[in-house]
């Protein structure tokens, strides 16, 4: 446990000290409490674990706590411009058990910061890192795009 | 076996020379980090125990420099800020097309040119273009630099030419000649976060005097990335009308054979992964000649 290693987690600056082949995934869950951070294959596979990490989604479970020392780190729980993208995961039935949700919330926030108006190819392409293994994606898509069309009809 | 956690160092070096005065005294016991897409997974499991890791952030290896004759990539360039860079991939279409097959978004926001190759799987998707295209990788010591070609730089499985007080610093690879074709194609159960059971890259290049280079390079069908230099000659030969031919592709096809070696394993078992690999040729000559030779051949 003697590596020391300060960074941002949700805005607020967190200060741990972490072993070396620490995951980033065990530290947020088991010592930030980030327990909306999901472990769902612990092998870079699922993106059930992602976060964003100075704003790019990465598996949590393959990042080395350590080396996180003077970056941001974003879980689902701290991002504000994902509410309505939530809202419509609900109501679009894009959640059912909600294992993957977060990790998809996450990277669909990621894409939308970065192209507010994704075609489906696109959003393909963005969340081809999660895997859902209760819906069959298509009202993940429908999900992401009405929140895209929402935003646009607002602008 | 893991070695007591409390044993392993963490080193963070503030600059390349103290990287490698790490690497000097530590030898290749000093686990370079760049992504550790693979790494994280290889440690925790017990296959590497490293004295001390080596976080490579902060050290200056993140550039990307195209010019007119060549792209130089630092070892830590993010993959996907290589393929965020549309000069770049304008200029290289061949490594756009290999690197952004590379598992996922959130792999590729992590993962590094340099870590893949070190890491020298011998399903390396980045080696393929790398091969393909001849390019050349820098070896720092405190000793001085080297220069290795990529086609040299993997001895086997897991295993480079990188000594255990070198680092990994930079790839540079040439520009392709105008006009140059390129093709690329991996292979596995599904689209994204795949470690290829077969994959081939193949670039055919004018030369002078209306000639025609061809480079063939395919991952996961030896114990290390390979150029199907067999295959490469039998096709610099011929004119257009023979390589148009079915007859060039099915010989083209037998002759992978002679530059390959697979074995059976969890991807696959070595017949199919050779018989993969040899229709990707088939295919990836039909559709050259389909661009370039004008038109289907009907024979």
């Amino acid at each position: 446990m003697a590596i020391s290693i300060s960074f941002t987690l949700n805005g607020n600056p967190e200060h741990l000290l972490v072993d070396h082949d620490e995951r980033l995934l065990d530290a947020l869950r088991l010592k930030l409490g980030a327990t909306e951070v999901k472990e769902g294959c612990g092998e870079g596979e699922c993106g059930a674990c992602s976060v964003l990490l100075d704003g790019r989604p990465v598996n949590s479970c393959l990042v080395f706590a350590a080396d996180v020392d003077g970056c941001v780190v974003e879980t689902v729980a701290g991002l504000a411009d994902s509410a309505d993208l939530q809202e419509a995961f609900v109501r679009e039935g894009a959640v059912q058990c909600g294992f993957c949700t977060p990790g998809f919330i996450v990277t669909a926030t990621a894409l939308l910061r970065e192209e507010p108006q994704p075609d489906r190819d696109r959003i393909k392409a963005a969340i081809s890192g999660n895997l859902c293994r209760c819906t069959g994606y298509e009202k993940i898509f429908q999900a992401i795009e009405k929140t895209a069309e929402a935003r646009r009809r607002k602008a | 076996m893991r070695r007591n956690g409390s044993e392993i160092q963490w080193l963070t070096p503030g600059s390349l020379e103290e990287a490698l005065r790490f690497r000097a005294q530590l030898g290749s016991t000093c686990l370079p980090l760049a992504g550790g897409t693979d790494l994280m997974l290889r440690v925790r499991a017990g296959h590497l125990s490293p004295a001390a890791v080596m976080s490579l952030r902060g050290l200056g290896l993140e550039g990307v420099v195209l010019t007119a004759d060549s792209l130089t990539i630092g070892a830590s360039s993010r993959i996907r800020d290589i393929l965020g860079d549309p000069q770049v991939t304008a200029a290289y279409p061949l490594l756009r097309m290999a690197l952004g097959r590379i598992g996922s978004p959130q792999i590729r926001n992590l993962a590094t040119v340099g870590g893949n190759m070190a890491n020298a799987s011998p399903c390396a998707d980045s080696a393929i273009p790398l091969l393909v295209m001849d390019a050349v990788l820098t070896l720092e010591s405190l000793r001085g630099s080297r220069r290795i070609r990529a086609v040299e730089f993997f001895t086997g499985p897991r295993a480079t030419l990188i000594q255990g007080d070198e680092l990994l610093t930079e790839l540079t690879i040439p520009r392709p000649a105008p006009g140059s074709w390129v093709w690329f194609d991996k292979f596995g159960p599904r689209r994204a976060n795949v470690i290829s059971a077969s994959s081939l890259g193949m670039m055919v290049s004018p030369m002078p005097g209306g000639a025609r280079a061809f480079a063939l390079a395919a991952g996961s069908v030896a114990p290390r990335p390979v150029r199907l230099s067999s295959v490469e000659q039998f096709l610099g030969d011929l004119d257009d009308a023979a390589l148009g031919s079915a007859e060039t592709r099915h010989q083209a096809m037998e002759l992978v054979a002679k530059d390959i070696s697979p074995i059976d394993d969890q991807r696959g078992s070595a017949w199919y992964k050779a018989r993969v690999l040899k229709n990707a040729v088939e295919r990836a000559l039909l559709e050259y000649s389909e661009s370039c030779l004008g038109g289907r051949n009907g024979n």
